[in-house]
């Protein structure tokens, strides 16, 4: 099929009817700016031989011009099968469809409505959507290899129909005419159970029954863990009960052991009182006999003792009357010494007189040291002193303004300088300089009234705002200057002053400099009073200087009365170390005799103590004898007192003792009952109540828990859990049984869809080979034969490339699509789309379009396509589309149709726009 | 002393193998039950002795313990039951359901103790434990007994092919416990065993309801008459099953086999009470395809439950008639190589997972889209 012409109206951006045409049968150049509508008259020509004219919907809307509500126009006339066709479509309001044949020079309707629509799809084999508009490329039959859209060049994959085209016309025939519904069929009964990954799809019968097996699983897991638990609880129950028994066995057993027990504590009680009634009384006995036996002896002893004491008195006795004599004489040889003592420590006067001369005789000296030293001081502390008041004197006289005083002055002096000057600034200034004598009158300024000038000599005048003066006989003359606040600026200046004035009334003068000097005068004589008081601190030392006076007198008081009892010492100093050591002297020998005569005295003292010591101790050694003697006569008599003679007491104590012995061997046996019992039965008896009571309780909670297992088990049974089990487990049976099945289905789908896809594929290859052949050599002309074979896949979508080398394997290179350059890339796919078309239109010449596709090559390889292009003209009807005429300027036999041109220009007379 | 010997009641039993019947699987053991009584009342028998598994487990419905109360009490005589390896004497066992202690009638037997019975003893062997190796019936002492001594026990009698056997019974059990009868429980099929003399002295009485396909001589009842101890009881056996269980294998040899297994399923009488298990195996030819599911629709409309197993069957591999009308291209090219991997002998190479069997079934769904798009 090529195209004659295409005419729209109301379509998109052409709102007037437009026709364009006649296209040349071999190659056409519709060029136009951006924007102009070259792809809007492709579209439309693309919807007029695809889309229902009936259509809805958006889509169908969005072709009507912007803001208006006209019905969408298209007519095509075209060529098919060596006959004029001519279709004409429209949309929306008032749509209609209908072909028409060129007969006899006119064109007579042949299909309407319906028909037309599928008669338009069979001239390029269109198979599009039953609602809406072809949108997708699949849709587009022949189109889809043909006309090329803008950037849609890459071909994605082709439908099953114009693969069956392209098959047909390489002439494969592999595939039958109803082949390819029977595809279709497979296909569809496989996409309904798979997903195109081969995975079940979500809505299969086989994904429904798995989903609902794996819920049924989940009841059947939940029924079996609830008859489990039926299962374990009466195991429970069971094993409950079976303990219960056994506590309760156990609890007799223990009352048995019990009864028996407590038997065996109350004999074994009846024993332990025996025992401790011989106990006691063996203890008796032995106490008794004890006790009876001590008195004898002690009778024994007591007079031992008795005896002994009388012997010792009588010693005594006789030794007394020595003793007294020894002591007489020995208190007279003490009464000597002491004497001779007393003698000796008379001479401690004389020591002392001697050691106080020394100290008088040393304090003398000192004092007149002291003396000396503290008039030395006082007469320094009166000459400081005299300095003092006269730089004080000096400094009443200085009448100097402080530091802050000062600085005051020059803040106030400053103050007035600059309202000074600002004064000054403010006034006008006239000066005037006679060259003769003259007489001016100030009329207005600072200073009125008539003043004389003198020939050279200058005199300047001042005023605000103005200074007027007149010249008798010569005129007036007036200087102005600028107008500013002149008695602000007076007021400022008389404040300035003021504050002048008041800081230096009381100084005598106003002048700085002489302040600052009488200032700095008074700091120098301010320094040196500081420095006396500070050396006359330093001499006085911390004391007042009547302190020292004070001091001074009292030390000279204390000198002269030494010296009235030693007028010597006025004359000649007293030799001081001389006196002490005389003193010394004196006193060791005072000190030796006193000690010597001392100790002659405590020898004889010490002798006499002995004596007397050794009389008063026999004394009361006889008298402790006496008292002895009348105490162990007292106790005997104690002793005694029971009447009793030595045979009757001796008689006695053998008594006691035989029963002492018949209480022993009581005792023994007791001792012996008990020991037969081993422990002591009533611990055990202690021991075997609380085990009891431990079983009875153990039992009571063992009794609690297995009624409340009963209970669960109740409780469990009542909701049947095997039911349960048995519902959930067949109904799980049931979907495995319909899944199994499902899945039987499927796989036999699979299989069968698996089979037909690779024989399909191997097919396919066998189509593809003679389209890769004519790619790869037209590619070879564009690109040079760098790029090598190219590769074509599932539905002719290109692939790989095979440059013709090895990769590091040794396996033969290839590199993908997507890895080319642009420019590559779109010549690459230029190739492949003429190749297909080449086949398609092995039959009849065929329109191919291209729409502004050609941008990423350069201008030396577009020059060989536009080359190829002129090959392939002769079997196919090139149209280009661009915005760039020139680059085909070399296309010589190509027909240029220049649209803005033709939109200029009558629409039905678009002939005129051909260049 | 006469008496209706039955047993493996098993009512409230799964019934996943029945598929979508499972429910009147169920039913149908409830009405059989009832079909027991029946006859025992027309037998006139003294009592009735259910040798165990009365239920399928004890976790059964609470209320199907009372309905089989009901059914047992309806008999107004004697009925005596012992627990058996599915409804073993446990905690929470279904004999611990009040029915049992309201229906004075029907006694359960828990303990191992004899019990007097019209005309003699009754030597019950109660099962308390799902499984044991001990021989149920070991306690038995009738030596000394006066009258007709009989047992119940439910286990396996020596002999019968199993791994485990749970409670084994000695193959001369009555001869070792001085029994003249022992009703066994336990096994679903009717079989007697026979001494040396001819006599009978224990027996399994089955099932009084199939359970399943491939059980053999179930759904009955024995009716048990002994003259005076030491008589040979006199047995009678008598039917209380309400289905039947066919399994029905055929072969296809030729095209007129599977309409001839058609014409044998449609003449079944009985369809309504049956549940029927086809496994055809064998050649076929796509176009006899519709007759399978002519007969699945057969098996589904008239059977209570009906399945149907075509693993075995395989498209014929001479048959390529319908081939010849595909079109040439993939789809042909697809079914020839379906059959090549279909045919066992064929020398096509199979895919990894794909077997004869699946190839078959690919054909035959090639077979139905080519029919459904004419």
């Amino acid at each position: 099929m090529i195209v004659r012409t295409i005419r729209v109206e109301a379509w998109r951006c052409f709102v007037e009817p437009l026709e364009v045409g006649p296209f040349a049968e071999d190659i056409t150049i519709l060029h136009a700016p951006n924007a102009t509508g070259k792809s809007t008259l492709l579209a439309a020509m693309r919807h007029g031989f695809c889309d229902h004219h009936r259509a809805k919907g958006d889509g169908v809307e969005a072709l009507r011009p912007w803001g208006r509500s006209l019905s969408p126009i298209i007519r095509v006339d075209f060529l098919s099968g060596g006959i004029d066709y001519r279709l004409e479509k429209r949309y929306l309001e008032g749509a209609f469809s209908r072909i028409l044949r060129l007969e006899g020079g006119r064109f007579v309707p042949v299909a309407e409505g319906r028909e037309a629509d599928e008669l338009a799809r069979t001239f390029i084999n269109s198979d599009p959507p039953g609602k809406g508009l072809a949108y997708r490329p699949e849709n587009w039959g022949l189109a889809q290899v043909l006309w090329v859209p803008q950037g849609r060049l890459p071909l994605t994959g082709l439908s099953g129909n114009v693969i069956a085209d392209l098959q047909r016309a390489i002439g494969a025939e592999l595939a039958g005419t109803i082949g390819g519904p029977i595809e279709k069929r497979i296909d569809a009964a496989y996409y309904g159970i798979f997903t195109p990954g081969g995975s079940y799809s979500k809505g299969c019968l086989a994904s429904k029954l798995r989903a609902e097996l794996e819920r049924e699983c989940a009841a059947l897991a939940a029924a079996t863990e609830h008859w489990n638990q039926f299962q374990n609880t009466s195991r429970e129950v069971e094993d409950l009960r079976s303990r219960v028994e056994g506590l309760k066995r156990t609890a007799l057993d223990l009352e048995h052991k019990l009864e028996a027990e407590r038997e065996r504590a109350a004999s074994y009680a009846a024993l332990i009182t025996e025992r401790d009634r011989q106990r006691d009384a063996v203890a008796r006995a032995t106490a008794e006999y004890g006790q009876l036996d001590q008195t004898i002896r002690s009778i024994v002893s007591l007079r031992e003792e008795r005896g002994k004491a009388r012997s010792a008195i009588a010693l005594i006795e006789e030794s007394l009357p020595r003793l007294s004599g020894e002591v007489a004489s020995l208190a007279v040889a003490a009464e000597e010494k002491q004497t001779v003592l007393e003698e000796a420590k008379a001479g401690a006067d004389a020591v002392r007189a001697a050691r106080a001369l020394a100290d008088m005789a040393g304090r003398f000296v000192s004092l007149r040291e002291k003396v000396h030293a503290m008039h030395d001081r006082l007469e320094i502390v009166s000459a400081v002193r005299a300095g003092l008041a006269e730089r004080r004197r000096l400094r009443s006289a200085i009448i100097a303004p402080s530091s802050k005083a000062l600085a005051e002055m020059r803040s106030a002096i400053a103050a007035r300088d600059r309202a000074r000057a600002a004064l000054e600034a403010a006034l006008v200034t006239l000066e005037i300089v006679p060259d003769r004598e003259c007489v001016a009158d100030v009329v207005a300024g600072e200073e009125l009234g008539l003043l004389e000038l003198e020939a050279g000599r200058p005199i300047e005048l001042k005023g605000s705002p103005a200074v007027v003066v007149n010249f008798p006989g010569f005129g007036k003359l007036r200087a102005r200057g600028p107008v500013g606040d002149i008695e602000g600026v007076r007021k400022e200046r008389e404040r300035a002053a003021g504050r002048l004035t008041k800081a230096t009334e009381g100084y005598g003068t106003a002048d700085l400099d002489e302040l600052e000097e009488r200032c700095a005068e008074a700091a120098r004589v301010d320094v040196e009073i500081s420095n006396a008081e500070a050396k006359l601190s330093g001499v006085l030392g911390g004391q007042a200087e009547e302190e020292l006076r004070q001091e001074r007198a009292r030390a000279t008081a204390a000198l002269e009365e030494i010296s009235a009892g030693h007028p010597e010492w006025l004359a000649e100093y007293p030799d001081v170390e001389a006196l002490r050591g005389a003193a010394l002297r004196a006193e060791e020998a005072f000190e030796m005799a006193v000690v010597e005569a001392e100790a002659n005295r405590d020898a004889k003292v010490h002798d006499l103590n002995g004596a007397r010591a050794q009389e008063s101790a026999s004394r009361r050694d006889l008298e402790n004898r006496d008292r002895q003697a009348e105490r162990l006569e007292s106790q005997l008599r104690a002793l005694t007192a029971d009447g009793l003679s030595d045979e009757d007491r001796a008689r006695r104590l053998a008594e006691i003792a035989i029963k002492q012995h018949a209480a022993g061997e009581l005792l023994r046996k007791a001792e012996d009952g008990l020991a037969r019992f081993g422990d002591d039965p009533r611990v055990t008896v202690v021991t075997l109540e609380s085990q009891l009571a431990a079983a009875n309780e153990a039992s009571r909670k063992g009794l609690i828990e297995e009624k409340l297992a009963e209970g669960r088990l109740k409780e469990i049974a009542k909701g049947s859990p095997y039911a349960a089990l048995a519902r959930a487990e067949e109904s799980v049976t049931a979907l495995k049984e319909n899944l199994a099945r499902e899945e039987c289905r499927a796989d036999a789908i699979r299989l069968l869809h698996l089979t037909v896809s690779a024989c399909r594929k191997e097919i396919e290859n066998a189509v593809v080979a003679p389209v890769e052949q004519i790619a790869t050599r037209t590619l070879h002309r564009i690109a040079g034969v760098r790029l090598g074979s190219v590769q074509l896949g599932s539905g002719f979508k290109p692939e790989t490339i095979e440059p013709g080398v090895d990769d590091v394997t040794g396996q033969r290179l290839r590199i993908g699509v997507d890895q080319l350059s642009d420019g590559e890339s779109e010549q690459l796919h230029f190739g492949v789309r003429l190749a297909l078309a080449e086949h398609l239109a092995k039959d009849e010449r065929q329109l191919v379009v291209f729409d502004d596709v050609l941008l990423a090559t350069d201008a030396v390889r577009l020059a060989r396509m536009t080359a190829i292009l002129e090959d392939y003209a002769q079997r196919l009807q090139v149209v280009i589309l661009t915005c760039h005429p020139e680059r085909y300027g070399g296309l010589k036999s190509a027909r240029f149709i220049d649209l803005e041109a033709v939109l200029r220009v009558c629409p039905t007379d678009a002939q005129a726009a051909v260049a | 002393m006469k008496f209706l010997h039955t047993a493996d009641w098993q009512i409230g039993m799964k019934a996943a193998h029945a598929g979508r019947a499972a429910q009147r699987v169920r039913a149908e053991r409830m009405a059989a039950a009832i079909r027991v009584i029946e006859i025992a009342r027309q037998e006139a028998v003294d009592f009735i002795v259910v040798a165990g598994d009365t239920f399928e487990d004890n976790g059964v419905e609470r209320a199907l313990v009372q309905q089989v109360g009901d059914i047992l009490s309806s008999f107004g005589r004697p009925v005596y039951l012992i627990p058996g390896n599915h409804d073993p004497f446990v905690p929470g066992s279904v004999w611990e359901h009040p029915v049992w202690s309201m229906a004075k009638s029907v006694r359960v037997l828990a303990e191992e103790e004899p019990v007097e019975v019209c005309g003699g003893l009754l030597f019950p062997c109660p099962i308390l434990a799902k499984y044991s190796r001990k021989d149920p019936t070991a306690w038995i002492r009738a030596e000394q007994s006066r009258g007709i001594c009989l047992g119940v026990a439910h286990g396996t009698v020596e002999g019968l092919c199993q791994e485990e056997p749970d409670y084994p019974i000695p193959l001369d059990a009555p001869n070792m416990r001085s029994l003249d009868y022992l009703a066994l429980g336990h096994w679903h099929s009717t079989t007697g065993y026979s001494r040396p003399d001819g006599s009978v002295r224990m027996a399994y009485s089955g099932t009084h309801e199939t359970t399943k396909f491939g059980e053999r001589d179930s759904g009955n009842v024995l009716i048990v008459e002994i003259a005076a101890p030491g008589v040979p009881p006199v047995i009678t056996q008598a039917r209380t099953g309400g289905l039947y269980w066919t399994v029905l294998e055929r072969e296809l040899l030729d095209d007129g086999d599977l309409e001839r297994v058609v014409d044998e399923i449609s003449e079944i009488d009985t369809a309504e009470h049956t549940l029927i298990d086809v496994r055809l195996r064998g050649l076929i030819t796509p176009s006899k395809r519709n007759w399978l599911d002519r007969i699945d629709d057969l098996l589904q409309a008239r059977f209570v439950c009906g399945r149907l197993g075509t693993s075995g069957l395989r498209i014929t591999p001479q048959d390529d008639s319908w081939l010849a009308d595909l079109p040439v291209g993939p789809v042909r090219g697809a079914a020839e190589r379906l059959r090549s991997i279909a045919d066992p002998a064929g020398g096509e190479a199979r895919p990894a997972g794909v077997t004869t069997e699946t190839a078959s079934r690919a054909l035959l769904e090639l077979y139905s889209i080519l029919r459904s798009d004419r």
